[in-house]
């Protein structure tokens, strides 16, 4: 008897499920791949944008967290993955454009399907209270002046934030060593605890510390200041706004994904972000929103792709 | 129970060198770890070997240890059925091959009650179904009739 | 600071959060005592659940959770020598040898009111020692991590388990185990054969459902399916009276949770160490230690109140620094911020009330034990191994399936589960221990990945890992337990 109630089940489910068609898309939960560990910046605004994203395909989205290999385990798993619109990848520039550079991966920018761009944050740099500078100026004059003295934390080999840190420090002629931790949060612990001197990471894990004067932040990767760090000098107001290296985040799909699927998504992320809560929680991140999308995104991919591959080959880090 | 040791402290005595000998090809950095966890292995096998060899000397050679699989043919069943099951899942989808699963490993390992094996099987699929795709949301490999 | 506590005491009683108090204590423990279904999974779960709700009720389902699987873990570890969570491995030790002696009700019990002191003590230090213990956490650099990973792993090996050649042969395939994949420092990948695969390196939690569950699974298995689960031996038997159990197993409470919560304090060791080195504590100052390991109640209640001791402190590094002390911590960060809230010194003074009252509810849901784990959870438990064994072995195959794919969706790694099964079978009839095997593969990449950094920081300075008055500390530490050790082993050797 509970086998025939099932198989009516299972069969009256089946029917429902029957017109199958683009515009009935997604009509079952969409599989959101994040390439970071839960509890990070990566995964803590997938998850946000996902709550108004639900909302707005009217589909629960659940997230799974594949980390490692600075993300590249997730984005290969999606680049095998059915395109069919049900498994999307929530990403952030770096697996894309940095990590191929360095290891052997299954996928590249040409061949996975850009849905769109969401928001981007700058990274910073932040010094201990006693640290003898000021300002972003005089920050840099004192590694200048002293090669080899200075360790930074970073996130890592082929992390956003080193490479943000030595394109800076290659044109200013700096020596800095790098430690490469985990992640923002061991780099913070690091460098509050005196066993690195700099932080370098993103702007939020920090902000609290700076209001303590447990940290001075001298220096943010984007070209423009950040309102939250007035001490810290963005890269226009030293005169080098082409050194800008920034965090920003997307979601991409698998290769082959139909396209009327894509813009259903695309549409769905353009008003998800309208939510003024969703807004808030950006600025309280640190971070702007940037709606990119389609081809154009795919040519934002190209370009920061070639840069970045330029500039490790120049560091000495390129690997393929 | 010492015959025994000795077998897996040449296992383990080569497969500390194997891994002594990959890890020779590292870069510099990274490789005093795994070289120092693989001679430290070939250490401790080799006093594993000594010891094992001087306890079959002083028991002549006894080996009075339990075999080392119980009933083969259950094992080899259970590793089998797991082994089809992880193979179908993808394309016939997570709920049908679990309960295809439960129902065929159940009849293997002697359980013929229809009633008992029918009941707790769709009775633990309604559960799963409940817990991962009503509450938890879950996706799960999709149902082969239900793919689009 | 402690009127902010006070003030909080409301906010943690208001209705909604009682409610999920009690849910969440329930649903922890029944996926704890899921094998394959951790906290770590349950509460990532649940997270986008509770986006709705408000942050007091998140984080009282998210407390209750996290305690209930603590103990939850528990009792598929002393009925069926499952672990139903990575910090239940000590409790099979000697729980599942008293289900076999016929006391599975009394070692239950004791478990449910290890776990709930344990819980309690460690709520206590949360609420005391959070704003106090920042500084100390925060002299914690590379050195001292280094040295913290490295006294674990050695004690665990030489501890556990009979014969030390083999606890270390454990540990460091353990070791190597983790070193597989990308090298997070020099970015190379290692052991990986040119397998995409293995350059993302094992997941924990894969290798350890693969150890520990199915080889008890196989076993099973391998009886004929005669053999049912006689549902007699799991009433809680009268035996165990409260006061009894409390005069007995007191002092053992106090030991245990203070290793556990000296444990939580540090970041990355879990639960698991936390009831590992409370057992070996337990069993060094017994009067007899032989008893451990065939059904002493007493190493039941020590890795009870270890493990669960270790939840709220672990806790302290996350709310005052932001930085999670483990998995579990990090997630309730995550939801933490997801509510708009940002941790750190700022979190006490901004929202009192959350984080307060985030304390109570890991204090409430630890006494929550008390009246959920005994009776109903039991009981529940208890109807799903009437099952005929024929039919819990697939049952239980499936659950860890379901388990290990929602981790990561990834297939493959239900056959890496599987081949880790069958080693840890082969290891297991070999009279290998298991437990180094898997702290091998949490500390081993943690000792070598923070010895890397001290050098890199030092410039291959080796004798800097020797000055910082902490890692003496610690070093003093891991060579009182070698020489404890080798005492004992020397003095038997005379003895024969």
């Amino acid at each position: 008897m509970k086998t025939l109630q099932l198989t009516s089940l299972v069969a009256l489910s089946a029917f429902t499920a029957m017109p199958v068609m683009a515009d009935d898309y997604p009509n079952r939960p969409i599989e959101i791949i994040v390439p970071a560990p839960a509890g990070g910046g990566t995964d803590n605004v997938a998850r946000m944008l996902n709550q108004y994203l639900q909302e707005e395909l009217g589909e629960s989205l659940a997230v799974l967290n594949v980390a490692g290999g600075g993300g590249a385990i997730g984005v290969n798993q999606i680049a095998r993955a059915k395109p069919d619109g049900y498994t999307l990848l929530s990403t952030w520039n770096s697996p894309i454009t940095t990590v191929p550079h360095m290891q052997r991966v299954q996928y590249s920018y040409e061949t996975l399907t850009p849905i769109t761009s969401t928001s981007q944050s700058a990274y910073t740099m932040c010094v201990a209270p006693d640290f003898p500078a000021e300002t972003g100026e005089e920050f840099l004059a004192e590694l200048q002046n002293n090669p080899g003295q200075y360790t930074y934390g970073n996130d890592g080999v082929g992390g956003t934030m080193r490479l943000a840190a030595e394109r800076i420090f290659e044109a200013y002629d700096i020596e800095a060593r790098p430690i490469p931790f985990g992640g923002a949060g061991e780099t913070l612990q690091n460098f509050l605890g005196g066993h690195v001197d700099i932080y370098g990471g993103s702007i939020t894990p920090a902000l609290p510390y700076v209001e303590d004067g447990k940290a001075k932040c001298l220096l943010v990767t984007s070209a423009d200041d950040n309102e939250a760090l007035p001490q810290a000098s963005g890269l226009a107001a030293l005169g080098h706004p082409e050194l800008e290296t920034v965090l920003w985040r997307m979601m991409l799909a698998p290769e082959g994904m139909d396209e009327q699927r894509v813009n259903v998504i695309a549409d769905a992320v353009a008003s998800a972000v309208e939510h003024p809560e969703f807004q808030a929680f950006l600025t309280s991140q640190g971070e702007t929103l940037n709606l990119v999308r389609g081809e154009e995104l795919r040519e934002r991919l190209h370009q920061e792709t070639v840069a970045i591959g330029e500039t490790l080959e120049k560091l000495g880090l390129k690997k393929n | 129970m010492n015959f025994r040791d000795i077998i897996s402290g040449i296992a383990f005595l080569i497969f500390g060198c194997t891994v002594v000998w990959v890890g020779s090809g590292f870069d510099a950095g990274a490789a005093y770890v795994p070289m120092g966890v693989g001679i430290l292995m070939c250490l401790f096998s080799l006093s594993l070997i000594v010891k094992g060899v001087v306890q079959t000397q002083q028991n002549g050679g006894l080996s009075s240890a339990a075999a080392l699989i119980d009933h083969p043919g259950r094992f080899m069943a259970t590793v089998a059925c797991c082994l089809i099951y992880y193979l179908a899942m993808p394309t016939v989808g997570f709920y049908s091959t679990s309960t295809l699963f439960i129902i065929l490993l159940a009849l293997v390992l002697g359980e013929r009650r229809p009633i008992v094996v029918l009941g707790i099987t769709v009775g633990f699929i309604i559960l799963l179904y409940g817990l991962f795709a009503m509450v938890l949301k879950r996706p799960l490999p999709v149902e082969f009739f239900l793919v689009s | 600071m402690f009127d902010s506590l006070f003030n909080a005491l409301p906010v943690a009683l208001q209705f909604g959060s009682v409610v999920s108090l009690f849910v969440g204590t329930l649903v922890g423990i029944l996926i704890g005592a899921l094998p394959g279904l951790n906290p770590v999974m349950a509460i990532a779960l649940m997270l986008p659940l509770t986006y709705g709700f408000d942050p007091v009720i998140a984080l009282g389902l998210v407390a209750g959770i996290y305690n209930g699987s603590m103990y939850g873990g528990a009792i598929p570890a002393i009925l069926l020598k499952i672990p139903g969570t990575p910090a239940a491995i000590a409790t099979t030790f000697d729980g599942y040898p008293m289900t076999r002696n016929g006391q599975g009700g009394l070692a239950l019990k004791t478990a449910c009111w290890s776990s709930a002191i344990g819980g309690i003590i460690s709520a206590i230090a949360l609420m005391t020692l959070a704003p106090l213990l920042a500084q100390v956490t925060l002299a914690f650099g590379p050195t001292e991590y280094f040295w913290v990973a490295v006294f674990g792993l050695v004690s665990i090996a030489v501890l556990v388990g009979s014969d030390i050649s083999k606890g270390m042969l454990s540990a460091l395939l353990g070791v190597i185990i983790g070193l597989v994949g990308v090298d997070t420092i020099s970015g190379a990948e290692r052991y990986t054969f040119d397998s995409l695969y293995l350059s993302g390196g094992f997941d924990l939690i894969i290798v350890l459902i693969g150890l520990y569950a199915i080889p008890p699974v196989l076993e099973m298995a391998e009886k004929s399916n005669a053999t049912y689960y006689d549902a007699g031996s799991f009433k809680v038997d009268a035996s165990g009276n409260a006061l009894g159990l409390i005069r007995q197993h007191w002092r053992t409470w106090t030991r245990s949770s203070l290793i556990g919560v000296s444990v939580g304090i540090l970041p990355g060791a879990g639960g698991n160490l936390a009831a590992l080195l409370s057992y070996n504590e337990a069993k060094r100052k017994s009067t007899n230690p032989e008893s451990f390991g065939t059904g002493n109640p007493v190493g039941v209640a020590a890795a009870e109140s270890g493990n669960s001791a270790d939840n709220a402190s672990a806790m302290i590094p996350s709310l005052t620094l932001g930085i999670p002390g483990n998995l579990v911590a990090a997630l309730v960060l995550g939801a933490l911020m997801i509510h708009g809230l940002q941790p750190g010194p700022q979190l006490f003074t901004k929202s009192p009330d959350v984080v307060f009252g985030f304390m109570w509810q890991m204090l409430f849901t630890a006494m929550l034990l008390l009246l959920l784990g005994g009776m109903v959870a039991t009981r529940l438990f208890a109807q799903v191994l009437r099952m005929p064994t024929a039919l819990l072995v697939p049952t239980t195959l499936v659950l860890m399936a379901v388990g290990v794919y929602t981790v990561k969706g990834n297939m493959t790694d239900l056959y890496v589960m599987l081949a880790f099964g069958l080693l840890g079978y082969l290891l297991h009839r070999l009279a290998f221990p298991l437990a180094p095997v898997v702290l091998g593969v949490l500390l081993g990449p943690m000792a070598e990945q923070n010895l890397r950094l001290a050098m890199l920081i030092s410039q291959d300075n080796w004798g800097s890992l020797f000055t910082r008055p902490i890692s003496q500390g610690i070093i003093a530490l891991l060579l009182m337990v070698l020489f404890t050790q080798a005492w004992k082993i020397l003095r038997k050797g005379r003895q024969n």
